[in-house]
């Protein structure tokens, strides 16, 4: 049963479901909400010829002029890059393709035939954002896949205010106290936490799977889908965007190294081992 | 060796012990289960509040 007062909209966009929760926001303003992220995948998304991302990635090797939200995805990406330590690479897209990733995951994906993989390149050295303009180099491709995922829900949680929790493809931003003491968020181990002013991401090997042993998550370290004893893990930062990197930056390095990575950080989480994917 | 000599070897013996055990004690990983139990508040970047809930979750975070 749900709390009195508490609007809810649940739909699917970015390849994942999505849901908007709130109290004291209208069912109009969540509506726009979602009208707001579907316009948000047209932009970002790769999978459409047309979208502002397959147009960027069409123009590597020359400066392109960029929206301001795409402008401040790229930024977003190779701030990423460097709080991960190089894990959280945009530009693993070719060996993503490579792996047989290359259309939506719905369509049915096949097991590659192509190359072996090989390391992607330093975000920083294919990357260059200016004002109102960037380049990627010849060559390269981003996607902006889980980024996006967490900063437009951070967008969005701004953008909807109020008491309010934005959750796109299981990145989650709350805003406010929810029906009182924290939103509460059920977690992969079955428990449930309640958050308050937080934002929770989860990442793992576990969905998107095809072939034999074949899933989403690259290791730019290696170019292919990476090998981890983590099955999944779920990190609680201040915004969904950091949430999500952390995430996958401590999926990728494995259980060992990834507790300490979050530990350092002091940023509570979740880790789920199982056999190296 | 004089009992001044004897008495200097056996407290530098201790302190030797005592370093090598307070090492290890440091060496020794620390068990996770703080960060299991959420009890916790995080604090990078931000201060998000976690805390355990008996109420029934209203969504989940998950793989996707």
């Amino acid at each position: 049963m749900s709390p009195d007062g508490l609007v809810r909209r649940h739909f699917g966009a970015l390849g994942s479901e999505c849901e908007l929760l709130a109290f004291g926001l209208s069912e109009a303003a969540l509506a726009e909400g979602e009208a707001w992220v579907r316009r948000a995948e047209t932009r970002f998304t790769r999978f459409e010829a047309g979208s502002e991302l397959s147009a960027f990635n069409r123009s590597a090797g020359a400066w392109k002029p960029v929206s301001p939200p795409m402008a401040r995805m790229l930024r977003a990406s190779l701030d990423a890059y460097v709080r991960s330590g190089g894990l959280v690479n945009v530009a693993i897209l070719p060996a993503l393709v490579a792996a047989g990733y290359s259309r939506r995951f719905a369509d049915g994906l096949e097991a590659p035939a192509g190359p072996s993989p090989q390391a992607a390149p330093a975000l920083p050295d294919v990357l260059e954002v200016a004002p109102g303009q960037a380049r990627l180099r010849a060559g390269c491709a981003i996607d902006l896949g889980g980024i996006a995922k967490g900063m437009l829900a951070d967008e969005l949680a701004l953008r909807l205010g109020g008491n309010v929790l934005c959750n796109l493809g299981g990145d989650l931003r709350a805003r406010g106290a929810g029906p009182g003491e924290g939103w509460p968020v059920g977690l992969p181990d079955g428990r449930t936490v309640a958050i308050t002013d937080a934002a929770l991401a989860t990442s793992g090997t576990t969905r998107r799977r095809w072939g034999q042993g074949l899933h989403h998550l690259i290791d730019p370290r290696s170019g292919a889908p990476a090998s981890t004893d983590v099955e999944s893990v779920s990190v609680a930062a201040g915004d969904a965007l950091s949430a999500e990197i952390y995430a996958k930056a401590a999926l990728l390095l494995g259980a060992s190294h990834g507790r300490r990575f979050l530990r350092e950080r002091g940023l509570f989480h979740v880790m789920l081992e199982g056999r190296p994917a | 060796m004089t009992a001044g000599g004897l008495k200097a070897l056996a407290v530098a013996g201790t302190l030797l012990l005592a370093g090598a055990f307070s090492w290890a004690v440091a060496s020794v990983p620390k068990p996770d289960g703080a960060a299991l139990r959420p009890k916790v508040v995080g604090v990078a970047p931000g201060r998000p509040e976690v805390r355990p809930t008996t109420n029934p979750a209203l969504t989940q975070t998950y793989v996707s």
